[in-house]
């Protein structure tokens, strides 16, 4: 919990009804609760929204269906010309036969007391169909949706300590549908962040007999408020996701995936070092660029000397 | 045993307490101070820090005597304090939280910022924050809602 | 995990708050042993936590107005023992006179500790990653120690003796630090942090410019910092610059044993000790 999926679930709901976002109460205790509410596995694979979401719009229909029904019986047309939306419900055919949803939900009250139809509770599941383990290849269909999606990041290394400052952040991310573009980008940003630590920073370290050696956020250190880049722009691209809740696909977690790569990626455009193992630690750079370019320290050495030391006697 | 006065957000209490408690049980025990959040009890992550007579300190690093004679104030009581409620709605605006769990610390340590200078420099209120951790990465939005709170904080040009 | 595992409690201890320094050194005196001085508390409260620490006595000296005070004589500025990190930043005299003082001061936790952490806990931590000891010592600093008994004057150089240990006795406190220096010097700190300002240093150096006096202290990279002064560092004042920062690089490089640990090996830091002392160098001298 926390990635903002109850409000887009809220978001989904009024907009099916085509009520008040405020109307929409979503008790977020009970939603992790397992004791009084079925089991909808972890979070994981960014799929919150995406499984939830498609829950909900299938609890939607039931519970449109059971409005239907009994709308049906009051209006006395059939049950196909019923429409359920923007707050109300009609007769397609004689739009003018309408009433606000609220008078359906604890089924019809006419005003003499007399009731048709009962009180609508929806229900929805989804589970993901076609998927399989992976076999001892590697090879199978593990997952029911894809976010594409890109990182760019411009950074600046110091040739003579190793240690990198990522200045700039661009990434793009297709989310099919955003159904709440400050969210979205909230996620993005913050996976960003989280991206920037493990490419970066977050190492646990061992000794011989197998004990952590950091364990406390001063030497396992994840990004603070510093470690924000001087910019960074998150763009939103919607093609839909066909399956997906109102089109949307997930997205959280992949936008972290991209940032180790860019980095490395700019670290080997820059020196030509390549780096394969995270995080890239100051230590871990600096070695790499003795190894493989040991030139390019030479360089900057003699540029600090030469160079440097003159401009600043002249001063 | 001993007995601390103190005022907690506005209102003066009493409190019995032995010497080696710390502030952060007290106000979430004793006092049932929730939006002071316990993570890391070293000093790390801030996610406890309060105002103790307008300083933030992190109260798992402070002794519950230490605040004796003094006024505690978390993120409850700054709900009544208008610029403050302005900046948690500029939190708000911007999407400055995700999980929420850092949100409490991050709203007590930029009030005091906000309060002491109005018009930070970008760099200089970064650093401000840095005794706050936030795990879910939202600086960039936090960033915003602090900097957008700003002209609430300013001090109204005499008519 | 309960949360009255020792890792969230504090042992039991009795808290006392003198408002005099006489008070504290006979409070000192009458527990000795059995008493701990708290100041910021930064440090003590974590080792009490951890339990690695477990004073009967707490004595906080907070209430002591007298360690709070900052002043400027001829003789040098003085600075109180519990003169906090956050003061040493935004005092003028300090920002003007002592800069890299108020930067190492910058690096004592973050902005938050910052309020609580004291000049004289910090360097009383003996810890190779606190920041005030290289700085205090790269200024020649003397530090004034009373007990009951009087007073005397040690070289902040010779406070740390091993590994989170001092040479003060159990019934001393540190009350004044004296920076000799009251004008006409430059002086810079430097730090590199895999991270931002929060993490460990894997290495910190402070250099100190006086005329023909030159010192350079290396810190975070063993138990105790490495000094080094123009005479060790075989300065030549006649050659050039840049054959003088070479030079001294390479001695440096040459003379320290940095120690491996979870935030860098030793190869590493003794690298960044040379390329530090360089451009802590370059800036000492380049801004003359
Ligand atoms: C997350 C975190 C990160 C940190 N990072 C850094 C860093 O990068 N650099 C850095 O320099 N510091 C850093 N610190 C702070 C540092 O480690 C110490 O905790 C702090 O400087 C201690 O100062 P204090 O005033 O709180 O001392 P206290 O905890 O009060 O005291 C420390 C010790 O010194 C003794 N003592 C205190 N005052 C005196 C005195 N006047 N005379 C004699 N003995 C005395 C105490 O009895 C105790 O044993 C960090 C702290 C934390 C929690
Ligand atoms: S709980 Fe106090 S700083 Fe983490
Ligand atoms: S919003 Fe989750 S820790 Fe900050």
């Amino acid at each position: 919990m926390g990635q903002g999926t109850p409000t887009s679930l809220a978001i989904i709901v009024a907009e099916e009804f085509g009520i008040p976002l405020e109307k929409v109460k979503i008790n977020q205790l009970e939603m992790v609760s397992t004791d009084t509410n079925p089991y909808t596995w972890q979070t994981v694979g960014s799929r919150g929204l995406f499984s939830d979401g498609i829950a909900l719009l299938r609890a939607i229909e039931d519970a449109k269906d059971q409005i239907k029904d009994t709308a049906s019986r009051v209006f006395k047309v059939p049950i196909d010309d019923v429409e359920v939306s923007g707050g109300y419900v009609f007769s397609k055919s004689h739009p003018w036969i309408r009433k606000e949803i609220k008078e359906f939900a604890m089924g019809y009250t006419y005003p003499d007391g007399t009731t048709v139809g009962s009180p609508v509770i929806g229900r929805g599941s989804y589970a993901p169909v076609l998927n399989t383990f992976l076999d001892a290849s590697g090879h199978g269909s593990n997952t029911v949706f894809h976010t594409y999606g890109g990182t760019g990041v411009e950074l600046e290394i110091d040739l003579l300590t190793g240690k990198v400052k990522v200045l700039r952040a661009i990434q793009v991310y297709d989310v099919g549908k955003a159904i709440d573009p400050l969210l979205v980008k909230g996620q993005m940003d913050g996976g960003f962040i989280m991206g920037l630590g493990s490419a970066l920073y977050e190492e646990l370290k061992f000794d011989e007999d197998g004990r952590v050696i950091n364990p406390n956020l001063i030497n396992y250190y994840v990004p603070h408020f510093e470690d924000m880049t001087a910019s960074i722009e998150s763009y939103i691209i919607e093609t839909p996701q066909k399956d997906g809740p109102l089109g949307a696909r997930g997205v959280g977690e992949h936008v972290m995936i991209g940032v180790a790569p860019a980095i490395a990626n700019a670290i080997l455009r820059a020196t030509g070092v390549k780096i394969n193992q995270l995080p890239i630690t100051a230590e871990k750079l600096w070695k790499a660029i003795k190894e493989q370019k040991p030139e390019l320290i030479e360089k900057a050495q003699k540029l600090f000397f030469e160079e440097g030391i003159k401009e600043v006697q002249q001063v | 045993m001993k007995t601390i006065s103190l005022k907690v957000n506005g209102i003066a209490k009493e409190i019995t307490i032995e010497d080696n408690e710390l502030l952060l049980n007290v106000l979430r025990e004793k006092l049932g101070i929730t939006s002071v959040k316990a993570a890391c009890w070293r000093g790390e992550c801030g996610l406890c820090t309060v105002l103790l007579d307008g300083i933030p300190v992190k109260s798992c690093m402070t002794l519950a005597v230490e605040a004796d004679g003094k006024e505690v104030i978390t993120a409850e009581g700054l709900y009544f304090d208008e610029k403050a409620k302005k900046l948690m709605e500029s939190f708000v605006k911007h999407g400055a939280m995700q999980c929420g769990f850092c949100t409490p610390a991050f709203v007590v340590t930029s009030h005091y910022v906000l309060t002491k200078n109005p018009e930070i420099d970008g760099e200089e209120l970064k650093k401000e924050l840095n005794g706050v951790i936030c795990r879910c990465g939202t600086y960039y939005q936090i960033y915003e809602a602090v900097k957008d709170a700003e002209k609430y904080y300013k001090k109204e040009t005499k008519s | 995990m309960s949360f009255t595992t020792p890792y969230f409690t504090l042992p039991k201890f009795t808290y006392l708050k003198p408002k005099k320094l006489e008070d504290a050194l006979s409070l000192l005196r009458q527990y000795r042993g059995k008493a701990k001085i708290m100041a910021g508390g930064i440090m003590l409260i974590n080792l009490m936590k951890e339990r690695k620490i477990s004073p009967e006595y707490v004595i906080d000296i907070k209430g002591i107005e007298e360690l709070k005070k900052i002043s400027k004589t001829e003789n040098g500025i003085k600075i109180g023992s519990a003169v906090t990190a956050i003061e040493l930043q935004s005092y003028q005299i300090i920002r003007d006179n002592l800069p890299a003082l108020a930067k190492a001061a910058s690096y004592m936790g973050d902005r938050t500790l910052q309020h609580t952490v004291t000049i004289g806990g910090n360097i009383s931590v003996g810890m190779p990653s606190t920041d005030g000891l290289p700085a205090l010592m790269s200024m020649d600093s003397l530090l004034t120690i009373k007990s009951l008994d009087g007073e005397r004057t040690i070289p902040a150089s010779e406070l740390v003796i091993g590994f989170g240990r001092t040479s003060l006795k159990d019934d001393e406190m540190i009350t004044e630090i004296v920076v000799p220096y009251s004008r006409g010097f430059k002086g810079t700190y430097l730090k590199l942090i895999n991270a931002s300002e929060v993490a460990i240093a894997t290495v910190a150096v402070s250099v100190l410019l006086k005329e023909k006096k030159l010192t350079v202290v290396i810190g975070a990279i063993a138990p105790r910092p490495y000094y080094f002064d123009h005479k060790s560092l075989q300065w030549n004042w006649e050659a050039s610059l840049s054959e003088n920062i070479k030079n001294a690089s390479e001695i440096i490089g040459s003379s320290v044993k940095p120690m491996s640990d979870a935030v860098a090996g030793s190869e590493y830091r003794k690298e960044v000790s040379k390329v530090l002392a360089a451009r802590a160098l370059k800036e000492v001298f380049g801004g003359a």
